[in-house]
């Protein structure tokens, strides 16, 4: 029975790793968008001469992070004349800590020597074969067969060196030197350092009642993306639109002359609903050989998909609702969901 | 009376105490098999603690291990996960990471502490007292991908008081499910009274059967206080009617005892949650409460701190008041 097997694998479910959320990506192309959001980080990061400086906007759920890590697995799998490095920023340190320059490019430095003092944390095996559009694969595997290239071992064994015995990192008034030589070493192994701040509500308090916390905003721009921005390297920074509303955050962005690529909005007046290819290319991925209309019906799709759009494109709350719709019809016995479902959960949950 | 005041071993000595509620457990057992998170929500004496230590053996027989970890002693995020890392070095072994700790800075510590509860496979973590909000942002919200990334599904606990921070973006996106513990029903609450109850002490509890509705602590507390009345009716009892003499006082004393009732601890005038509950200014719930003392109906008793200073007023309802 299709559904149960999409219920018990979590199929419709909001995806949370990085294998996971690049192998379902669904492209802008795809969805018949004409803004591609995908195309446009692409040829910045690839065509273009770095350094450039971008910033992604989106709202939470919006698929900020989906968004990078397909162009990111992209990028690892094209035959480039110059290989990225890519260092992906996810964990924040507390706001009332990132209070000078200093603090932050310390914290970067410190996230290179987690990674084995190599300027990237992705799992590009990881990422190459969900990209390349194949079935279900587990990391496990997947990882197991990865290799890190001459270049890379040579300029990390530089590193870890220069780390241990110039005490990278550990002398405030020497970060910013110690970060640039970090940055010359990846350069001249032949690599295009990529450093991207994800998500960055992480970096940043949560305000009373739900309103933003501007002081950490502004420090997060002051103290980081501002001083990150007059390095070497490229810069992307994914950003919810309300921070858009702190003028120190406008400041820094025209100062560094970042472009904005917005996550695209599902298009609201396609002849079939858009959520529908989400959903079944997620069914395609996972080797669900079934028709989405056998497991889910249109109702429930728009259902979803008005959902999607009340919820100010909130994919992931939407995935997780199409999920518990599975189980609520799967509950009543029924091997495919009708709106009635998804209402009910939605019923449920708020 | 067979009840006990603390969380159930509901594998062993209390086995036969424990009130089956299937529904519950299932809300927070299965997304747990499906490796989903879940925020479980409840108020002090829901029974969460209890619940958790069912899920842990539900989860261990269907071949699902689980950890039982308590977050009141963690001081921080980092603490927080050597707890969490501890208890999986004891259930299933070191994970790939190894021990190795090394210094840095608060936020590559915490990317290093979450990369070392990578183990083989799954294990459910089950995290129970967590009440400082900041850890819980932390660790739910900062390090939020990172946990995903390696792969434990965790139900935490906590009083819907306490869950601010927990369903605050990032932190909210964690959770596949948010489960909450309702009140004892009608039936529910006779067969938790017949579990802890012998046939003699049921007929004494069941006069007051206005206790339904309650969460378990509250029947429990509320059937010990019948059988310590033995046969003397309810409405002799000093102290039973607390309630009603403080609404002689006025609106606002009757509504402080009230939640000084349902808090069942003893607050300072500078207790947050009473003061939220109240939606009072602190001089004004200070004055409040000072009356109720005056007037016999609450006592008092100094708080134990580590504050400098003229230690804090602790009150709560007087059991033995003077009489009318």
């Amino acid at each position: 029975m299709s559904l149960q097997r999409i219920h018990d694998a979590g199929v419709f479910d909001d995806a949370t790793t990085d294998g996971q959320r690049t192998r379902v990506y669904v492209r802008s192309g795809e969805l018949g968008l004409t803004t591609r959001a995908d195309v446009m980080l692409m040829n910045a990061l690839a065509e273009q001469q770095p350094p450039r400086r971008i910033h992604i906007v989106g709202a939470s759920g919006a698929g900020k992070t989906s968004l990078i890590l397909r162009v990111v697995a992209d990028l690892v799998r094209r035959d480039l004349e110059v290989e990225h490095e890519i260092l992906i920023l996810r964990v924040g340190d507390r706001p009332e800590r990132l209070d000078s320059p200093e603090e932050v490019m310390k914290m970067v430095l410190e996230t290179i020597a987690v990674e084995g003092y190599r300027f990237s944390n992705i799992r590009s095996d990881v990422l190459r074969a969900a990209a390349a559009d194949e079935r279900t694969r587990t990391p496990t595997q997947l990882e197991h067969r990865a290799g890190l290239t001459a270049p890379v071992v040579s300029y990390s064994a530089t590193l870890k060196e220069a780390y241990e015995t110039a005490r990278f990192g550990q002398n405030a008034s020497r970060v910013r030197h110690d970060l640039e030589d970090v940055l010359t070493q990846v350069i001249e192994a032949g690599y295009r350092p990529v450093l991207v701040l994800d998500d960055t509500e992480k970096f940043v308090s949560p305000g009373p009642d739900g309103k933003l916390d501007e002081t950490s905003v502004e420090n997060l721009y002051h103290h980081g993306v501002r001083i990150l921005g007059e390095l070497p390297i490229d810069l992307v920074v994914a950003m919810h639109p309300r921070f858009g509303a702190v003028d120190r955050v406008t400041e820094v962005v025209e100062r560094l002359g970042m472009p904005r690529i917005d996550v695209p909005e599902l298009p609201a007046d396609a002849d079939e609903p858009a959520l529908g290819l989400i959903l079944e290319r997620r069914m395609q991925r996972d080797g669900i050989d079934a028709a989405l209309e056998t497991v889910i019906d249109r109702a429930a799709i728009e259902e979803l998909q008005v959902l999607y759009h009340e919820r100010h494109c909130d994919l992931r709350s939407v995935l997780k609702l199409a999920h518990g719709a599975a189980a609520h019809a799967l509950g009543r016995g029924s091997a495919r969901i009708e709106a009635r479902d998804v209402r009910a959960v939605v019923a449920g949950t708020q | 009376m067979r009840f006990r005041d603390r969380p159930l071993l509901v594998d062993g000595l209390d086995a036969g105490l424990y009130l089956e509620r299937p529904d519950l457990e299932a809300r927070l057992v299965d997304p747990l098999l499906a490796h989903r998170n879940v925020l479980l929500l409840g108020e002090a004496g829901s029974g969460k603690s209890t619940l958790l230590r069912k899920a842990a053996s539900l989860l261990e027989r269907r071949g699902r291990p689980a950890i039982l970890v308590n977050g009141a002693v963690a001081e921080d995020a980092a603490g927080l996960l050597e707890l969490v890392d501890a208890a999986l070095r004891q259930r299933v072994g070191d994970g790939p990471e190894g021990q190795a700790s090394e210094s840095g800075p608060a936020s590559t510590g915490l990317l290093k502490a979450t990369r070392r509860l990578q183990r083989a496979a799954p294990v459910a973590i089950l995290l129970d007292g967590l009440t400082d909000a900041e850890i819980g942002y932390d660790v739910f919200g900062r390090l939020r991908d990172e946990l995903w990334e390696v792969g434990h599904p965790w139900a935490v606990a906590v009083r819907p008081r306490d869950s601010g921070a927990l369903r605050t973006p990032p932190a909210d996106a964690f959770w596949a499910a948010v489960v909450e513990i309702s009140p004892l029903d009608y039936n529910q609450t006779e067969r938790l009274l017949r579990l802890g109850l012998d046939k003699r002490e049921y007929q004494l509890v069941d006069r007051d059967r206005d206790i339904a509705g309650a969460h378990p602590r509250s029947v429990i507390r509320s059937a010990q206080e019948s059988l310590s009345r033995g046969t003397e009716p309810a409405s002799t009892v000093p102290g039973h009617d607390l309630l009603e003499r403080a609404s002689w006082l006025g609106r606002s004393e009757a509504i402080a005892m009230a939640e000084l009732q349902g808090l069942g601890r003893p607050v300072s005038a500078h207790d947050e949650e009473l003061l939220e509950r109240l939606g009072w200014s602190r001089p004004y719930a200070q004055r409040i409460l000072s009356r109720l003392e005056t007037n016999g109906l609450l006592r008092t008793m100094p708080e134990r701190s580590g504050r400098d200073g003229r230690p804090r007023k602790l009150y709560e309802p007087n059991p033995n008041p003077e009489p009318k």
